[in-house]
């Protein structure tokens, strides 16, 4: 069965040429005209991602995604004219996962949109689920992550930056190897990792765990917990 | 209508319906600056340019672009800003009679 898009934007030409992209590869696309709206069709239809324009009416996209992330774990891709890094970074500390600047590619849209999906399916029989590392422990069948026992709730992006570093953790992380795994196709700025690196150390030290994500000056990050 | 030569990149349904929409997209843009209030002129000019580059109307973007720029330095001065706006939309009126007119031509 294909997999549900719920894309949020006011602009009409805009919902339309990104379902048109969106359809042509596959996909089932619902769509909504404003952030009120677009939480009501995300219960009415609990799509599989969501295409979400940060510069909408009365209730901004950035609301919406705190809105969304309350409830739902769905990726979630902001549609943003505002090109400033500043606002990047603050679309990412309300819980999205990736972001494409217009004018967009539609091709691009789609590559982004398989590329998030394809990080969330589960992994094949035979490999290895379980990681732990002191107090955390991860399981990425149930994509469940744990401090001391207690679950500790982390974005898509965080558990998969998280996973990585534990499958790993005997070695340095490169930059290039963590937006390889972890983003698949990056189009954008790379320090995109540094962002995210720093919400998952300051969820699991708020949650009693370690600091995680050491820096290893001009090589990348280790995991740093024995 | 297109402005482009990188419509090659995309599927063959996208790029059937960039094409057969680019009229549209520039009325609609056009349609909306007209109507534009100062105050509510920045968040349509958001609005627009996404849709115009997005379209592959990337000499209409242009405009767009110029008068957002203009629009968000805080020494442009209401009076300028509107005259501004008024000018953008007399560059998207030529572009879409010359849009129609390379029309005619090619489909008379």
């Amino acid at each position: 069965m294909a997999e549900t898009i719920l894309v949020i934007d006011d602009s009409t030409d805009v919902r339309a040429l990104v379902a048109v992209a969106l359809k042509d590869a596959g996909y089932r696309v619902v769509e909504a005209d404003n952030g009120p709206a677009g939480i009501e069709t995300y219960h009415a239809h609990q799509p599989d991602l969501i295409l979400l324009d940060i510069g909408l009416g009365s209730m901004d996209g950035l609301e919406v995604c705190r809105q969304l992330r309350a409830v739902t774990d769905a990726p979630i891709i902001f549609l943003t004219a505002r090109t400033d890094e500043v606002d990047q970074l603050v679309g990412f500390a309300a819980g999205g996962d990736d972001y494409v600047t217009k004018p967009f590619s539609p091709k691009v849209v789609v590559a982004r949109v398989s590329s998030l999906l394809r990080r969330q399916q589960r992994p094949d029989a035979g490999e290895r689920t379980k990681y732990e590392a002191g107090p955390l422990s991860l399981d990425t069948a149930s994509r469940t992550a744990r401090v001391n026992g207690e679950p500790i709730h982390l974005t898509r992006t965080e558990f998969d930056l998280l996973t990585t570093m534990m499958e790993n953790s005997e070695r340095v992380c490169t930059r290039e190897m963590l937006l390889e795994r972890v983003w698949g196709e990056w189009f954008g700025d790379t320090h995109v990792v540094e962002v995210h690196m720093s919400r998952l150390r300051n969820k699991i030290t708020a949650a009693g765990g370690p600091k995680v994500g050491a820096v290893v000056r001009g090589v990348g990050w280790r995991l740093g917990v024995e | 209508m297109s402005e482009s030569s990188g419509l090659g990149e995309e599927s063959q349904a996208v790029l059937a319906f960039i094409h057969a929409s680019q009229t549209g997209v520039l009325r609609d843009a056009i349609a909306a600056l007209e109507a534009s209030s100062p105050d509510d002129l920045p968040a349509v000019v958001h609005s627009i340019r996404g849709s115009l580059g997005s379209y592959r109307l990337h000499d209409a973007h242009a405009h767009v672009a110029d008068l957002s720029r203009l629009i968000a330095d805080q020494s442009t001065s209401p009076a300028s800003a509107d005259a501004a706006r008024l000018g953008t939309v007399e560059a998207l009126r030529a572009l879409q009679v010359a849009a129609e007119d390379r029309s005619v031509i090619s489909h008379g």
